[in-house]
């Protein structure tokens, strides 16, 4: 298992820049010490990146080049997502713009070399509600024409756990759910990745969900929280037990990366101040795989 | 302008239930680069700090002592308080134990050479609700003690603006109640402590409290959040507009200290506890180059 952090490290800028160009980002982790990565597409649906223009194929030839020069290894990769239980579109062409871009991120994470890309699942509520085998088949329909090219583009496909808030209730949200969801595609290329932030206001003790998910399990959003809300901060500053955590994964033979989606740590910290924070999070993830590697 | 923290950045233990130190966290804070420090006695109330034993008094002389050792000034202390708003004691036992542990922290204070002493205000929901009148009164019966022995031995008490509940108001969540009950008392050794993290869930815009209470400013908690829970962040790991807070500082030249109450470390391994405090200190400095 190696350290890894996604782009989004240094993806927001305080002084109100949404979007820090992908190779000033890498450049930065990798100063910080990060020789793993994580390609954030989520931008695409955010914010206006390098990658929305028609020259994106030679912008990510450059990203690959300054990585390999900097010898930075891109494992895993996020999708772009429409953040709703079910998709909100405010028109067709939105529509179309998403399947555009998350087609691009599955295409751009091939040219990377990145082996497993995370996508959010949907929870089927507008039709019928917690029918497990609704939201299943939604999200087969949904992304069909996503994991169709992700197979081709030899990219795997990782179902995250989504975060629950009170009153309603989200597919996906417990592991057993997301089990259910990749085992229906009967794939190695489909699993999952976990969220610990998202699980750590679902579950008391974490390790359980990693058992369910044991083998199914490709890829981590390592990030914690007070249990409250999503903070995305790194290991320690909220509650997740992460001794536990790391016995858990060591215990079910985890062989994906220890991938950092922190950017609740720096979005709003002044530019002057981040590298040195993320030098932080490079030595605390460098405690956690002290804890895997001692389990 | 000093940059400060409470000597609770290392008092939580991830491996153990027992606290740090106080001797401990000073060493540790000083050697992440604070020469000022606030002595946070607010665990008294839990029974479970060194300054609850008989022999309180010569672990104070032994703090006094390793702080001159290592050139560490307290210009600020918090003493205990007790969860909620209310002003009652379930049991006179709980009253009198409350009364001591208040009576050492401040001789404690005075001992180290506190300027200002920082209280959490009451407020009153027996006798009436929302009167400002009922609340000055119910805190000048519930300090008017601790006040005294505050004055006498020379320790300013500052009283800390708070948060209201999900459900019901608390008096001095606002600057204009704070200033009110400030100014009741006519006496420029009684003042306000502003905690931005209180304030950020109070208020859109922090300016206009810490200008209404001005001068009144004699002491600061300094920590962050997103405006719904107390998280007591470092700074720029919420949403409050840091670089305001610093020039309203400066505009109305407060004189005091910019002192940390954070709980960076409260989860924190204790192998990493030190890096942490170093960084915090870094994020302090450049605090404090944004208010030149």
């Amino acid at each position: 298992m190696k350290l890894s952090t996604s782009t989004n490290l240094f993806g927001k800028q305080r002084e109100g820049i949404s979007h820090t160009p992908y190779i000033e980002s890498v450049r930065r982790c990798r100063k910080a010490g990060f020789t793993t990565m994580d390609f954030s597409f989520c931008e695409f649906f955010f914010t206006h990146t390098e990658l929305h223009e028609d020259d994106w194929l030679y912008r990510i030839e450059e990203i690959k080049n300054e990585a390999e020069k900097l010898g930075i290894t891109f494992t895993q990769s996020h999708l772009p997502y429409n953040p709703g239980y079910m998709p909100e579109w405010k028109s067709q062409e939105q529509i179309e713009d998403y399947y555009k871009f998350a087609c691009r991120g599955v295409l751009a994470s091939s040219i990377l070399g990145v082996k497993w890309a995370v996508v959010h699942p949907f929870t089927q509520c507008s039709q019928t509600e917690y029918d497990d085998e609704a939201s299943i088949q939604y999200n087969q329909e949904f992304y069909a024409p996503i994991v169709e090219l992700a197979m081709k583009k030899n990219v795997g496909i990782a179902f995250e756990n989504m975060i629950e808030y009170p009153q309603r209730r989200k597919f996906s949200a417990r592991a057993e759910e997301l089990a259910e969801l990749v085992d229906s595609y009967r794939d190695s290329r489909i699993g999952a990745c976990w969220d610990f932030g998202h699980g750590n206001r679902m579950y008391h003790d974490l390790s359980r969900p990693i058992r369910v998910l044991d083998k199914r399990l490709v890829a981590l959003h390592v990030n914690d929280n007070t249990a409250i809300s999503d903070l995305h901060l790194p290991p320690f500053l909220g509650t997740v037990n992460w001794e536990m955590v790391m016995c858990a994964l060591k215990e079910t033979g985890y062989a994906g990366d220890f991938t950092y989606e922190i950017y609740g740590f720096t979005k709003l910290m002044p530019e002057l101040l981040k590298d040195a924070a993320a030098k932080m999070a490079y030595e605390i993830g460098m405690y956690c795989l002290r804890l895997f590697n001692e389990a | 302008m000093r940059l400060s923290t409470m000597t609770s950045l290392f008092r939580e233990n991830r491996e153990k239930i027992e606290y740090t130190s106080y001797i401990e966290s000073m060493r540790r804070c000083k050697a992440a680069g604070f020469n000022v420090q606030d002595i946070n006695m607010c665990a008294m109330l839990r029974n479970k700090t060194e300054l609850n034993g008989e022999n309180w008094k010569q672990v104070a002389d032994d703090i006094k002592n390793e702080a001159e050792k290592l050139g560490i000034e307290f210009s600020q202390s918090h003493l205990p308080y007790r969860g909620g708003m209310s002003a009652e004691f379930s049991t006179q036992e709980e009253e009198d134990f409350f009364d001591e542990i208040t009576k050492r922290a401040l001789i404690v204070s005075n001992m180290l050479g506190v300027k200002w002493t920082v209280v959490h205000p009451v407020t009153e929901g027996i006798l009436s609700e929302h009167d400002l009148k009922a609340n000055i009164e119910l805190n000048h019966r519930t300090f008017d003690k601790t006040i005294n022995l505050a004055m006498k031995l020379n320790v300013g008490i500052a009283y800390e603006n708070m948060v209201d509940t999900q459900t019901k108001r608390r008096f001095s969540a606002t600057a204009d109640e704070l200033v009110s009950l400030i100014d009741s008392y006519n006496d420029s050794r009684i003042g306000a402590c502003w905690d931005f993290g209180h304030g950020n869930r109070v208020y859109t815009d922090q300016v206009r409290p810490i200008k209404l209470l001005g001068k009144r400013i004699k002491a600061l908690h300094v920590d962050d959040n997103f405006g719904t829970t107390d998280l007591h962040l470092l700074p720029f790991l919420g949403e409050i507009k840091w670089e305001a807070m610093m020039k309203t500082l400066v505009e109305i030249g407060y004189q005091g200290d910019f002192v940390y109450e954070i709980r960076l470390n409260n989860y924190m391994p204790d192998a990493l506890k030190d890096m942490a405090a170093r960084f915090s200190y870094e994020v302090g400095l450049y605090l404090l180059s944004l208010a030149k």
